[in-house]
């Protein structure tokens, strides 16, 4: 067995790898026939991994709708904190738009970045939870819907101009450059790992699960701030919409959080 | 294991082939898994050794039965690598 038949055994599990090596080195076959012999072996493991729901739930619940919009929220979050600091570094005076004041902003954005971190850590957590083998595939999903989504429906709305296209675009913010970004990536290693390797206490789970229904309900409370200000500044053409409709799109944030004491996982 | 199946069925079974499907058996309780010593001619690696379960083996007797008791009466010839 050579070191590239070696290299692409470590795809597998440590134990199966043990055995499956030990059956080549015995059958002594040639390179190619090994590799294919290992490939169809991962293949058909990844293939088995779909036949149970937990994969197609982590890949549509989390890689799909919890990081769409994971994705308009970083934006929000990142959006609402530039445009604060630059007016103040500028000008020297708070941005207020709408009657919202600066304090009650950036308790917003503060709010809003602590609920990002839980949140990623609770979807870095279902997601190991949920996927198996797959964790590789969904994992990889979510970071690039969390980075692309917003970013193709701003250009297909027609709300960001992008000076190179949109294929560089989407190519550059693969890469973690932005501060809100490159903090949330160890959050979801971190909800990875713990999903892969430890079992949380019942006591933890609930209390994260706790911490997740506070912020929905904080942030969808302060997000009448903004939509008492907008309506009082279009002479109230904009009326903000019932609580419960504005606390949709938390909520598919902040679900995998609020599922955690449903999981296998906790004791 | 392998060699033998290609020996009984003249197919070729692949690696995954083999493994997953054994994964399956013992999912269900038919055959229990466990690993042997290293050995030197398979460069110190260990074997994956297979034993059926009680189970294991009531399923495949009534499985027997149930193929020995439709053939009753079927002519089985083989023409030209062609089983009609």
């Amino acid at each position: 067995m050579n070191r590239f038949v070696g290299a692409l055994s470590r795809l597998l599990d440590p134990a199966e790898r043990e055995y499956v090596c030990g059956d080549l080195e015995e059958l002594q076959l040639r390179t190619p026939a090994a590799a294919l012999g290992i490939l169809g072996l991962l293949v058909r493991r990844q293939l088995a991994v779909w036949l149970n729901w937990g994969p197609w739930v982590a890949l549509l619940g989390v890689a799909g709708l919890t990081g769409f919009f994971l994705s308009g929220w970083v934006g929000q979050i990142a959006g609402t904190t530039f445009v604060q600091v630059r007016t103040f570094l500028s000008y020297g005076v708070a941005y207020e738009p709408g009657g919202v004041s600066a304090l009650q902003q950036i308790t917003y954005a503060a709010t809003g970045a602590i609920a990002l971190l839980l949140w990623c850590w609770a979807s870095g957590f279902i997601l190991a939870v949920l996927s198996g083998r797959a964790l590789w595939m969904t994992c990889a999903l979510f970071y690039i819907v969390v980075r692309e989504s917003s970013t193709i429906r701003m250009a297909l709305a027609g709300n960001i101009i992008l000076k190179h296209g949109l294929w560089p675009a989407l190519v550059l913010r693969l890469f973690p450059l932005e501060p809100l970004i490159a903090v949330c990536i160890p959050a979801l290693l971190l909800g990875l790992r713990s999903g892969r390797r430890s079992k949380l206490k019942q006591s933890t789970s609930f209390a994260l699960s706790a911490a997740g229904l506070a912020s929905v309900l904080l942030l969808t409370w302060m997000q009448s701030w903004y939509g008492a200000g907008f309506a009082q500044w279009s002479g109230d053409l904009y009326a903000p919409g019932p609580f419960f409709y504005r606390a949709l799109p938390v909520l598919a944030c902040a679900w995998p959080v609020l599922s955690i004491p449903l999981c296998e996982k906790t004791t | 294991m392998r060699q033998d199946l290609e020996a009984v069925t003249g197919r070729q079974c692949s690696m995954g082939a083999l493994y997953t499907t054994l994964d399956r058996l013992e999912e269900k309780g038919l055959i229990k898994t466990s690993m042997g010593a290293p050995t030197p001619e398979r460069g110190g690696r260990a074997k994956r050794m297979v034993r059926i379960t009680a189970k294991g083996a009531r399923e495949a007797r009534t499985f027997y039965q149930a193929v020995m008791k439709a053939s009753i009466g079927a002519i089985w010839q083989t023409m030209q690598g062609l089983t009609l």
